[in-house]
C-alpha cells in the first residue's frame, strides 16, 4: 500500500487525540535508557534501565505496594506513550478481576476531559455516588466563554483580597492592588487574550472542540504573561480605571522593577490557582477526595485493588493538588486508611511542574521516579528504528494491525510492509534480523533532519511531526516525482545543512543540469555532504549514496568530484593541513578517517559553517546578511591590494575617500547602507564572499588549507569582473551620473590658474613650465587690491569667502599625480609626481584659452563638500563673472591712459620724459627752495628719491596700454599683474605738481595785484616789475613744457 | 625594478613609468630638470626617491644620456603607447636576464607551491638563501628587497598581493605573451607539449623555462606536473574564455594542472585552445 495521508494522519497525530491502540503498538520503540530514581527528593542518583527491565523491577515487583511513581520529563518526551505502554503491558499481565485499572488519557487535556473519563470508567461499582463529579462536568456549562474567563479572574482577584496578610511571596503594597487590577475589563481582557494565562486555564477547565492540544500550555501564569504594554496602560487611563489597578499597571511596566514584581506576581497568583479552578469549577478538592476514598474502599471490600494510570497531572489543573494528596495516602498507617484498598499509581508529570507547582511536603511521598528525558533518541540507530516503526504502520492497512493486536501483538509477529522494498538502500534491518523499509528516508537523512531541530525539539513528539509527517507529506505531495525538492522548499523547522564543501555545488550544477538543486538537498541530508565520488570494493557511490539512490529520486548518477585515490583521479599534489576532508562521516562504505583537527579548527569550521549558512540564506531567500563586517572588510582589503589604481587613473585621495567602510557594501546587509559601492547578490559574489570567509576561518587568515585552489579560484574570476565595476564607481562621485565626464584634473588647473591671478601672482609667462612648478607652491590666499574695478574686487572677495575650498583643490591637485609606494590609502610626505599627464593637462587648458564656459558646474549646486565637487565650486563662482571683470578692468584701465595722456600726451618720448622730470625736481629744489616756497614734501617723495623715473613710467604705461590693446588669455594676465596699480604713483605726481603750480601762481598773482595798487615808490614799482617780469617768465617755462610735452 | 639586485621598494612600477612618460614628453631635459619635475623640491626634503628611481631606469637601459646632456628614452612609442605595453617591454627585458636575482627569486617563488601562503618576507629570504646557494657577497635578498620585488612581480603578472602575501597567478602574464604572439595557432586544439614549450621560450620564469629549472631550489617538482601560479593562471584564463583547457582520454602526453577538485579541470590536461584577442 503507498503511503496515504489518511494512515499518516492516523498515526501520526498532531493533534489532541490519541492513536488506536493498534497503532499504538505498533509504533511503539522501547525506551533503552531511562534512569530510575526511588526517591522524589533527589534526582541525582539512580541508575539507568530499560523500558522492560523497569516493568518488571518497579512495576510487576511492587504490585503489592502502595506505589506513586512518577514519570519526569519536558513536553514531548515520551511521558504518555511510556505510561500507555506500561498500561497495555500491564493488563495484558495482571488479572482484572481482581484488579481496576484506569488510564486517565490527556485527551485534550483539560479537568473536564479527565473528570469525564473517570466518571466513564468501568470501575465503579454501583454503590459509589458520582454525582458530585457529573454535576461538575455539567458544571459552567451555561456560562459563555467570556463569562468563565472572566469568573478565573474575579476569583483571582477575590483570593488575593483574601489573601493573608504576611505572604512572603509578594509584598503587602502590591497585593492590595491585584483586586482592583484583575478586576478592571480592560486587563481582564487584555490577560484572556488567545495565549495568555487566563485563557489557557480557561482552556484546560473547559475543552474548546477543535482538538488541539492543550498540554503544551502552561495552565497557569507566567512572568510574560504579566509584561504590561503602553497600550493598555493608556487605555487605563483614557478609560478612568481605578487608581491603584492604575498603579500596579505602571509597576509591570517599570523598565527596572518591572521584572522583579511580574515574577512575584505570577508566583502569587499561581498559589492560588487551586481555589480559583474549584470556584470556577464548584468542585471541591473534598469532592474528589471523597469520590476516591469511597471506591478504594468499595474495591477493598470487593477483594480488589486499584492501578491508576495518569498521562499527564495537569489534566487536573485546579484540583492536581488534591489529586495528589489522594495518591499518596496509603492503605495502612491507620485505622482510616486502612479501610482503602492498595493503590498503585503511574504519573506523568513535566520537569517544569515538578519543580515549581508539585506540593514540597509531598515529595517525599513519591516512591519513584522515572526520567525520560534522554532516554530515547540517543543515537541515529533509535531515530531509525522509531521511524520504521511509524512509516511501517502508516503503510499498512489498519485493520492489518487491528488483527495482529487481535492475535496477541507480539512484537515478533508485526506485520511488515514491503511496498518499498525494491529500495533496497531504504532498508534498515533490525537487531532480532527483521527488516523494516525507511523510504523515503535513510539514516542520514533522518538524522540530519533531527539533528538540525531547535535543541528544545529534539523530542520524540516534534521528531515524528516535523521530520517524518512533515517529509511524507512533502513525498506525497512532490509532483512528478520531484523528490527531494530544493532545500528552501523543502525546510520546515529541520534546515538542510550546508555543503561541507560548498565548492562541490559547481560540480553538481555543471554535472547534473536542470536536477541541480534536488540533488544538492540529497547529498545534503541523505549523503554525506558532499559530492566526493568514491569507489571502493567496486561499488561506486556519489557522496556516500549508491547509484541505486539516485535512481529512486529520478536524478542522475554523476561522476562527482572524484577523490584523490580513486583511481580515475587525475592530479596529486600534497595536501597541507587536515580541513574539510577530516569532517565527512560516510553514510557507507567512504574514505579512511582523516587526521584529528587541531584545537580551535572545530571552532573555526564552525564559524565558517554560519556564513555558509548565511549566505546561503542571502543569496536564495533574499535575507539579511548578519555578519556582513568581516566580509565587507576583507572586500575592501582585497580590493585595495588588488587593483593597480595607478594604471586605473583613480587617485589615491578618492580611494582613500571613497572605498572606505563608509562607502562600500554588501546588498542585504543589516548595518546602514550609505551611497557607493555595493557587492550585489549573485551566485558569483557569493562565492567570492565564500572564499574570503574560508580564508578567514578554515585557514585562519591564510590561503594554507585544503581545497584553497578552487576558492581561489573563484575568488580571482570575481576580482577580474568586480575590478571594472570599481573602477567605474570611483571614477565620478557616488550616485552622479558616471557618464558625465569628470576630469578632475582639469579642473583643479583652471581653478589653479585664476586663483593665482585673482591674487595678483599670474603664472609667470603662462608658460607650462610656470604653471607647473607653481603647482607645487603653497596655496596663495587672495587678497583684495586697491586701485580695481568693482567687478574685479566683487570676483576677489568671493574667492577670499571660499578659500578653504581653494586649498582643498590644490591639495587634490597636487596629490592627484603623486606616484606612491605601499598601499594606496597609506600618508606619504614624498611627491613623485606623474609630471607628463599633468604638463599636458595644463597645455590643453592653455590651448582652450582658460576656458571656463565648457565646465558643466550643475553637480557642485548640490550641498556637498565631496572633493569631487571642490574646483567646480570655484568654477562655479568664476563661470560668467571673470569677462565682465577683465571689461570693466580694461575700461579703467582707459580711463587712466587718458588721464595720463592730459599730462603726457600720447607720443612722449624717454628723453622727453626724463627733462620733465628732471625740470620738475629742479623747480622744487632750485625754485621753490630757493624763494623759500613750501610744497608738501610727501606728495614729491618718489620724484625727488628718483623712485619714480621715465623709464619705469614708459614701461608701466606702455603695458597699461597693452592691456587695452590685447585680448585673451594674454590680457587678463597683464590685468592681473595690476598694471593700474603700478600707473597711479605717476599719475599723483602729476596731478601734485600741477596743484602746487596752480597755488604758486594764484598766490604770486594775488601779490602781484597788491603791490601794484599800492603808493610805493618807483623803486618798489621797480621790484614789483621785476617780480612780475619773473613770474611771468617762469609761467612761461612752464607753459612751454607742457606744450612741448603735448607736441 | 627588475634590473636592480638591490630592488628598493621606491622604486615602484609606476615611478619608473612616470620617468619614462616625462623624457618621452621632452626630449630636452637634463638629469636635474627631470628631477625638479618629478620630485619638486617644495615638496620633498630631498631627491633620494629621484636618484633611486632614476638609477633603476638607468641600469635596466630604459634611459640614457644624449651627447647634450639631455636624457633620451630606450624605449619605443609602441612600449610606451600604454602602462600595459610598458609592462610587457620591461618583463621582455627583465626576464632576458637569467643571472638577475629579481628574475631567480621570482623562478624559485613560483616553484614553491602552497607554501609560501605561510611564509614572511624574512622566511623567504632564509630559504632563497639556503636553497638557491647565492654568494652572500653579491647577491643575497633582504626583507627591503622582497617588498620591492612583491611590487613588481604582480605588476609584471605573476601573481596579486593579498593580506602581504603574494598569490601566485600567472594570468596576466600569459595573456600578455599570448596576446603578442603571432607564431601560435588559435582556436584549435594543439598539444599541451607544444604549448609548454612555446611558454618556455616566452617565459623562462614560468614551469620548465631556463629560469625556473636552474632556480627551483629544494621544491618538489614531478614530471609534468605544473606549478600553482601556471595552474591558476590557465584556469582564470580558461574561465575568462581566453582559452580552453582539454583533456583527452586515453591520450599519450598528459600534465597535470595543481589540483582543484571542484573546478571543471581538476588537473589533467592533454590540450590547449588558444582564442583571439
Amino acid at each position: 500500500m503507498a503511503f496515504n495521508l489518511k494512515r499518516l494522519a492516523e498515526v501520526i497525530r498532531t493533534n489532541a487525540t490519541v492513536p488506536s491502540q493498534a497503532d499504538f503498538l505498533a509504533t511503539h520503540t522501547s525506551f533503552k535508557s531511562l534512569r530510575y530514581v526511588m526517591s522524589g527528593l533527589t534526582s541525582q542518583s539512580g541508575r539507568q534501565i530499560d523500558e522492560e527491565s523497569f516493568l518488571k523491577q518497579g512495576i510487576f515487583d511492587k504490585r503489592d505496594d502502595h506505589q506513586f511513581i512518577v514519570i519526569q520529563g519536558d513536553n514531548g518526551s515520551g511521558k504518555s506513550h511510556l505510561i500507555r505502554w506500561i498500561k497495555e503491558r500491564y493488563i495484558s499481565q495482571v488479572d482484572l478481576e481482581k484488579e481496576a485499572v484506569l488510564l486517565i488519557i490527556r485527551d485534550q487535556n483539560t479537568l473536564r476531559g479527565a473528570l469525564e473519563q473517570i466518571i466513564s470508567a468501568n470501575i465503579f461499582p454501583p454503590c459509589i455516588e458520582l454525582g458530585d463529579l457529573k454535576k461538575l462536568v455539567e458544571a459552567n456549562q451555561h456560562l459563555s466563554k467570556e463569562a468563565l474567563r472572566q469568573n478565573i479572574a474575579v476569583q483571582f482577584a477575590v483570593a488575593a483580597q483574601n489573601a493573608p496578610a504576611d505572604d512572603v511571596v509578594l509584598e503587602k503594597r502590591y497585593v492590595k492592588k491585584i483586586y482592583p487590577f484583575l478586576t478592571d475589563q480592560t486587563v481582564q481582557d487584555f490577560l484572556s487574550q488567545p495565549g495568555r494565562a487566563i485563557d489557557r486555564i480557561y482552556r484546560r477547565l473547559n475543552p474548546d472542540g477543535t482538538g488541539i492540544r492543550q498540554d503544551d500550555l502552561e495552565p497557569r501564569f507566567l512572568h510574560d504573561d504579566l509584561v504590561v504594554d503602553r497600550k493598555l496602560l493608556d487605555k487605563m487611563k483614557r478609560d478612568e480605571a481605578n487608581r491603584n489597578a492604575i498603579r500596579l499597571a505602571e509597576d509591570l511596566f517599570d523598565s527596572e522593577k518591572g521584572p522583579e514584581v511580574r515574577e512575584k506576581l505570577a508566583k502569587f497568583l499561581n498559589q492560588h490557582l487551586e481555589f480559583v479552578v474549584q470556584s470556577c469549577t464548584n468542585l471541591r478538592s473534598a469532592d474528589l477526595k471523597s469520590v476516591f476514598e469511597q471506591l478504594r474502599m468499595a474495591l477493598k471490600q470487593a477483594g480488589k485493588n486499584i492501578t491508576l494510570f495518569i498521562e499527564d497531572i495537569t489534566s487536573f489543573t485546579g484540583i492536581d493538588r488534591a489529586l495528589v494528596e489522594v495518591l499518596v495516602t496509603e492503605h495502612a498507617g491507620s485505622v482510616h486508611n486502612e479501610k482503602f484498598c492498595r493503590l498503585f499509581s503511574v504519573v506523568g508529570i513535566t520537569n517544569d511542574y515538578y519543580q515549581n507547582s508539585f506540593p514540597d511536603n509531598l515529595k517525599e511521598r513519591v516512591t519513584g521516579r522515572v526520567f525520560i528525558d534522554d532516554a530515547t533518541l540517543n543515537s541515529d540507530e533509535e531515530l531509525a528504528e522509531m521511524a520504521a516503526r511509524y512509516i511501517n504502520a502508516i503503510s499498512l492497512d489498519a485493520g492489518e494491525l487491528e488483527n495482529w493486536v487481535k492475535n496477541g501483538a507480539k512484537d515478533e509477529d508485526m506485520p511488515i510492509a514491503r511496498d518499498n522494498f525494491n529500495h533496497s538502500w531504504a532498508i534498515l534491518p533490525m537487531a532480532d534480523g527483521r527488516e523494516f523499509s525507511i523510504y523515503p528516508f535513510n539514516v542520514s537523512a533522518l538524522a540530519n533532519m533531527y539533528n538540525t531541530l531547535p535543541a528544545k525539539a529534539q523530542t520524540p513528539r516534534r521528531f515524528l511531526q516535523d521530520v517524518v509527517s512533515h517529509t511524507l507529506r512533502t513525498y506525497m505531495s512532490s509532483a512528478g516525482g520531484e523528490f527531494p525538492p530544493p532545500a528552501a522548499d523543502f525546510e520546515g523547522e529541520f534546515k538542510v545543512p550546508g555543503m561541507k564543501n560548498p565548492n562541490h555545488e559547481d560540480v553538481i550544477k555543471r554535472q547534473a543540469g536542470q536536477h541541480d538543486y534536488r540533488m544538492i538537498t540529497l547529498l545534503r541530508l541523505w549523503g554525506d555532504g558532499t559530492a566526493a565520488g568514491r569507489e571502493q570494493d567496486g561499488i561506486v557511490t556519489l557522496g556516500s549514496l549508491t547509484e541505486e539512490v539516485f535512481k529512486s529520486f529520478n536524478l542522475p548518477f554523476i561522476e562527482g568530484v572524484m577523490e584523490q585515490g580513486s583511481p580515475a583521479t587525475a592530479g596529486g599534489q600534497k595536501h597541507l593541513v587536515p580541513g574539510l576532508q577530516s569532517q565527512i562521516k560516510p553514510v557507507l562504505s567512504g574514505p579512511a578517517p582523516a587526521p584529528q583537527p587541531e584545537p580551535g579548527q572545530h571552532k573555526r569550521l564552525a564559524e565558517f559553517k554560519q556564513i555558509q549558512d548565511e549566505l546561503e540564506g542571502w543569496l536564495f531567500k533574499d535575507r539579511k546578511l548578519n555578519s556582513y563586517k568581516n566580509l565587507r572588510d576583507d572586500v575592501i582589503k582585497l580590493l585595495l591590494d588588488y587593483i593597480d589604481w595607478d594604471a586605473e587613473g583613480i587617485p589615491a585621495p578618492i580611494v582613500s575617500a571613497f572605498f572606505t567602510t563608509q562607502r562600500v557594501s554588501i546588498e542585504g546587509q543589516t548595518g546602514i547602507i550609505n551611497e557607493g559601492f555595493q557587492v550585489t547578490r549573485s551566485e558569483q559574489s557569493r562565492a567570492a564572499l565564500l572564499a574570503l570567509a574560508a580564508w578567514r576561518h578554515l585557514g585562519n587568515k591564510s590561503w594554507n588549507f585544503d581545497d584553497s585552489a578552487d576558492y581561489l579560484t573563484k575568488l580571482f574570476n570575481w576580482l577580474v569582473t568586480v575590478k571594472d565595476q570599481v573602477v567605474a564607481y570611483l571614477q565620478s562621485p557616488p550616485g552622479e551620473d558616471e557618464s558625465a565626464g569628470w576630469d578632475l584634473p582639469r579642473y583643479g588647473v583652471l581653478v589653479h590658474c585664476y586663483v593665482q591671478s585673482f591674487s595678483g601672482n599670474p603664472p609667470s609667462g603662462n608658460s607650462v613650465k610656470a604653471v607647473y612648478h607653481s603647482i607645487f607652491q603653497p596655496p596663495i590666499t587672495v587678497e583684495l587690491q586697491d586701485n580695481r574695478s568693482s567687478e574685479w574686487r566683487s570676483l576677489q572677495v568671493r574667492l577670499k569667502q571660499n578659500n578653504s575650498v581653494i586649498t582643498n583643490s590644490h591639495e587634490l591637485l597636487k596629490s592627484y599625480y603623486n606616484r606612491m609606494q605601499g598601499s594606496i590609502t597609506s600618508t606619504t610626505d614624498v611627491y613623485f609626481v606623474d609630471a607628463a599627464p599633468l604638463l599636458k593637462t595644463i597645455e590643453e587648458v592653455q590651448q582652450s584659452g582658460w576656458d571656463l564656459a565648457a565646465v558643466d558646474t550643475g553637480p557642485a549646486n548640490n550641498k556637498s563638500d565631496m572633493l569631487w565637487h571642490w574646483s567646480l565650486k570655484i568654477i562655479s563662482l568664476l563661470q560668467g563673472k571673470v569677462i565682465p571683470a577683465i571689461k570693466a578692468e580694461v575700461s579703467e584701465c582707459g580711463v587712466l591712459l587718458q588721464k595720463l595722456e592730459q599730462y603726457t600726451g600720447n607720443q612722449v618720448s624717454g628723453e622727453e620724459l626724463k627733462i620733465l622730470f628732471a625740470e620738475m625736481a629742479s623747480f622744487l629744489t632750485n625754485v621753490l627752495k630757493g624763494a623759500n616756497e613750501a610744497y608738501p614734501d610727501t606728495d614729491f617723495k618718489s620724484l625727488t628719491s628718483k623712485t619714480i623715473t621715465a623709464t619705469k613710467f614708459l614701461k608701466r604705461r606702455n603695458l597699461l596700454q597693452e592691456a587695452v590693446q590685447v585680448s585673451g588669455v594674454e590680457q587678463f594676465l597683464i590685468l592681473a599683474s595690476h598694471p593700474m596699480q603700478q600707473v597711479v604713483p605717476y599719475l599723483e605726481l602729476f596731478k601734485s605738481m600741477d596743484r602746487l603750480l596752480d597755488n604758486k601762481i594764484e598766490k604770486f598773482q594775488k601779490q602781484l595785484a597788491a603791490l601794484t595798487n599800492s603808493q610805493g615808490t618807483t623803486g618798489v614799482s621797480a621790484i614789483i616789475q621785476k617780480a612780475s617780469e619773473c613770474l611771468a617768465k617762469l609761467k612761461d617755462d612752464y607753459m612751454k613744457i607742457n606744450q612741448g610735452a603735448e607736441s | 625594478m627588475p634590473f636592480d639586485d638591490r630592488l628598493k621598494n621606491t622604486q615602484t612600477p609606476h615611478r619608473v613609468y612616470a620617468l619614462c612618460k616625462l623624457i618621452q614628453y621632452n626630449q630636452s631635459l637634463t638629469k636635474e630638470e627631470l628631477c625638479q619635475y618629478l620630485q619638486p623640491s617644495s615638496l620633498n626634503k630631498n631627491d633620494d626617491v629621484f636618484k633611486n628611481v632614476y638609477d633603476l631606469a638607468d641600469k635596466g637601459e630604459l634611459i640614457a644620456r644624449g651627447s647634450d646632456g639631455n636624457v633620451i628614452l630606450n624605449l619605443t612609442d609602441h612600449e610606451m603607447a600604454s602602462i600595459d605595453s610598458f609592462r610587457r617591454a620591461i618583463a621582455n627585458r627583465a626576464f632576458d636576464n637569467p643571472q638577475l636575482t629579481f628574475c631567480r627569486f621570482t623562478a624559485w617563488y613560483l616553484m614553491r607551491g602552497p607554501e609560501v601562503y605561510s611564509e614572511k618576507s624574512k622566511d623567504l629570504v632564509v630559504h632563497f638563501d639556503r636553497e638557491i646557494n647565492i654568494n652572500k657577497d653579491i647577491n643575497m635578498y633582504n626583507e627591503t628587497n622582497v617588498i620591492g620585488w612583491r611590487t613588481w612581480v604582480c605588476f609584471l603578472g605573476l601573481g596579486f598581493i593579498h593580506n602581504g602575501i603574494v598569490v601566485p597567478n600567472a594570468a596576466r602574464r600569459l595573456q600578455d605573451v599570448l596576446g603578442e604572439d603571432r607564431q601560435m595557432e588559435r582556436d584549435r586544439p594543439i598539444a599541451f607539449k607544444d604549448f609548454i614549450v612555446w611558454l618556455n621560450q616566452h617565459c623562462p620564469e614560468l614551469d620548465y623555462g631556463e629560469l625556473s629549472h636552474n632556480n627551483r631550489g629544494q621544491a618538489v617538482v614531478r614530471e609534468q606536473n605544473l606549478s600553482l601560479a601556471l595552474s591558476a593562471g590557465l584556469r582564470a584564463l580558461h574561465d575568462s574564455g581566453k582559452i580552453k583547457l582539454g583533456y583527452v582520454r586515453d591520450a599519450r602526453d598528459v600534465w597535470y594542472l595543481e589540483s582543484a577538485a571542484t573546478h571543471e579541470i581538476t588537473g589533467a590536461v592533454s590540450e590547449i585552445v588558444i582564442g583571439r584577442w
